[in-house]
């Protein structure tokens, strides 16, 4: 014991055994080394349970409650994922789940309007608008060049600088289609084969776009 | 809240909403308010999947949803979703006090969240048409079932509001609706074109109504369990005239009268209760549970005592807990620190009777877990060793209450997890029972013979109907002891509510 000896005529421990219920040269019990059980043994076995025909009752309409909310459009599914082939049983499937949108299930007039799946169509309205016109004029540019081109002799250089401007029409192109497919993801009817993990990169975007989004 | 709390409450949304909707409700738990685009940062699921998991949660009351300076943002009130572990309760309660139809009517509307009396009732019309239980559907009676229903304030109004702020001011209105009979009937018969008029007046289930009601069902049961039948019918006749005069969660009724308590007991048919009327006042004042209090110089006057009540209930849930749990003895000393409030170890010993030894065993497994509490007393001026100190054992009843409703929620959350495994590992026996009866329904309405249908039936074998059996039996278990977790969790939480 650490505290031996130390100090005169005071007690070697803080507490003594014998406050502990424990006589004077009775063994003490074994220091426990091990972490207790996971599942410890009971000491007093709990009160039988008593079914009643009104608990029974009571549980047959909880299952039936629990049962309907699964079933009903109540129970959001998650997007399924197409599988590898189409299978016979697929189409009955289709007509068996409701594929109707919520929208038609709430009363919009005490819903917040954010919430509303029709966040799409005024996006597509007014985002792609602006696009359209510059695209145009770039084709007008084109051209003019085109005719430049024609008329004067082709050189080295020219070739060089041609193949710039192809280059960038084709981001320009790819932005587009990636633009259109994250409109896609916000739709629900075409994004079956679309994978849905977010590593949270395109927080910003998404966040971006729903302030454009909604017109109150 | 308390993270098993927080398990709980998404457990029981995945059983009966799926998991979008545990997951969005989960993440809104962890995070107090936010707006939509932060819940879709988070859960990493669709734009269009949260925002139709929040129209449900909203829709049920599990969500509301308020405009602050950083937009519109949505918060989950996780007590409403504790209530749907107590929804047999409510219809239970409501069969029994307005007959089946009302029940059914209630059903629905708890399965819809919010919804029109008009809908309510072609509903539960057709749901009627189709049950086996040989009732007859009518819509008069139906639409008299819910008027009762709104009468009794077991639904309200659910009005539009937008903001939190406004919807705790929000009185309860119960005024009634008036839609056209006529057109739910044509409506039922499948004219949908039919307007009853009454499209945007929405009703839902007044919880507060029925968790008092509960409550007063616990009282007159713990009246009549201590004395008599006799006696648990006058302690309802005095909770009926305490509503009569005082506000809804007082701790105390206001004094009623001994006249008015007499000519309440003549109109009901309880001959024995009306004779010795005073002598079973006398005795549920004089009961330790101290229920009922006689105010007033002359005697005249009764109170009801609300708070007192559920203080000693709780404690009796105690005790009975702790002697399942630790035994009689240990039950015997924590009814001995209760009683002295507070006590040293030398003292409990002697007062209970128990060997030292074990006393100090007991008392201490009591302390470790938490059902007692541990007081210092330091004399004044002399060094800290702790032979100076005296311990004094003592109950901080809010502490072990708590305590107890973490309990319940462990208990409630274990014993789901226990069915969702028996339930999920059984699956494949339990979908071809399924199959296998809506075969032989499917058989039995094209007129088949005995011989198919016992063919179907030879589909199982019988070990596997055994097992099956046996499955099921342990879901009934648990569920109905989830049903008994649920009434502990109920009266230690009005404990709770009123301390």
């Amino acid at each position: 014991m650490a505290g031996r000896g130390r100090g005169r005529g005071k007690p070697s421990m803080s507490i003594s055994t014998e406050q502990l219920g424990f006589a004077k040269g009775e063994t003490l019990p074994p220091p426990v080394l091990q972490p207790p059980l996971k599942y410890p043994l009971l000491e007093y076995k709990p009160l039988p349970l008593n079914i009643t025909t009104e608990l029974s009752y009571l549980f047959e309409l909880k299952k039936g409650y629990a049962e309907y909310m699964r079933e009903s459009p109540n129970n959001v599914l998650p997007v399924v994922v197409k599988k590898d082939i189409e299978r016979y049983s697929d189409r009955y499937q289709d007509l068996i789940t409701d594929k109707s949108s919520y929208e038609i299930r709430y009363d919009w007039n005490r819903m917040p309007i954010e919430l509303k799946p029709q966040l799409r169509k005024r996006k597509e309205q007014t985002v792609e608008s602006p696009k359209k016109k510059q695209k145009n004029i770039d084709v007008e540019l084109k051209l003019q060049e085109l005719e430049k081109k024609e008329n004067s002799q082709q050189s080295d250089v020219e070739e060089e600088e041609k193949e710039e401007e192809e280059t960038e029409e084709k981001d320009d192109e790819q932005v587009e289609e990636e633009e259109e497919e994250l409109d896609e993801e916000m739709d629900e009817g075409t994004d079956y084969a679309n994978n849905y993990f977010d590593n949270g990169e395109g927080y910003d975007d998404e966040d971006d776009n729903l302030d454009d989004g909604p017109i109150y | 809240m308390s993270v098993i709390c927080r398990k709980l409450c998404s457990s029981i949304l995945s059983e009966h909403f799926g998991q979008i909707v545990q997951r969005v409700a989960e993440d809104l738990f962890k995070h107090d308010a936010r707006p939509l685009e932060l819940i879709c940062c988070t859960t990493h699921l669709p734009l269009t999947k949260i925002k139709e998991a929040l129209c449900v949660l909203i829709k049920h009351g599990f969500v509301v949803y308020g405009q602050t300076e950083r937009g519109l943002e949505y918060s989950l009130i996780h007590q409403n979703i504790l209530l749907i572990l107590r929804y047999p309760k409510y219809m239970f309660f409501v069969k029994t006090m307005c007959g089946d139809e009302s029940e059914m009517i209630l059903e629905e509307v708890l399965m819809s969240g919010y919804i029109t009396a008009s809908e309510v009732i072609t509903k539960t019309y057709k749901k009627i048409e189709q049950s086996p239980s040989g009732l007859q559907p009518s819509v008069p009676v139906l639409k008299e079932k819910f008027e009762l229903l709104v009468k009794n304030q077991f639904l309200t109004r659910s009005l539009c509001t937008d903001t939190v702020e406004e919807k705790t001011n929000e009185k309860p209105d119960f005024t009634l609706p008036d839609f056209n009979l006529a057109a739910v009937i044509k409506k039922i018969e499948g004219d949908n074109n039919s307007d009853p008029g009454d499209s945007k007046i929405y009703w839902k289930v007044n919880f507060d109504r029925l968790i008092q009601d509960l409550r007063d069902q616990i009282i007159v049961s713990a009246i009549s369990r201590r004395l008599d039948e006799n006696a648990g019918e006058l302690m309802r006749q005095l909770l009926f005239l305490m509503y009569l005069r005082t506000a809804s969660w007082a701790h105390t009724s206001n004094p009623i009268p001994l006249t008015e308590i007499k000519e309440a007991v003549k109109k009901i048919n309880y001959p024995l209760l009306a004779h010795h009327l005073d002598q079973y006042l006398h005795l549920i004042e004089e009961d330790s549970s101290q229920f009922l209090k006689r105010v007033g110089e002359s005697g005249g006057h009764f109170c009801v005592n609300m708070k007192e009540a559920f203080e000693q209930l709780a404690w009796a849930t105690l005790e009975n807990i702790v002697t399942e749990r630790f035994g009689s003895k240990a039950a015997r000393i924590f009814r001995l620190v209760r009683d002295k409030k507070y006590i040293e170890q030398e003292q409990i010993q002697q007062l209970a009777m128990i060997p030292a030894k074990e006393a100090k065993h007991l008392t201490y497994t009591l302390l470790q877990e938490n059902y007692l509490q541990i007081q210092e007393i330091k004399k004044s001026g002399v060094s800290a060793a702790p032979i100076k100190t005296f311990f004094l054992f003592h109950i901080d009843l809010n502490l072990v209450v708590y305590m107890e409703v973490q309990h319940c929620y462990q208990a409630l959350y274990n014993i789901m997890q226990r069915r969702e495994y028996e339930i999920s590992s059984n699956k494949r026996m339990i979908d071809k029972q399924l199959r296998m009866q809506t075969l032989t329904t499917n058989l039995k309405e094209h007129g088949a013979t005995e011989e198919q249908l016992a063919e179907i039936a030879d589909l199982m074998t019988p070990s596997e109907k055994q097992q099956l059996e046996k499955v099921q039996n342990t879901i009934k278990k648990l569920g109905i002891t989830e049903l008994q977790i649920d009434d502990t969790l109920f009266l230690l939480t009005m404990y709770l509510r009123y301390h």
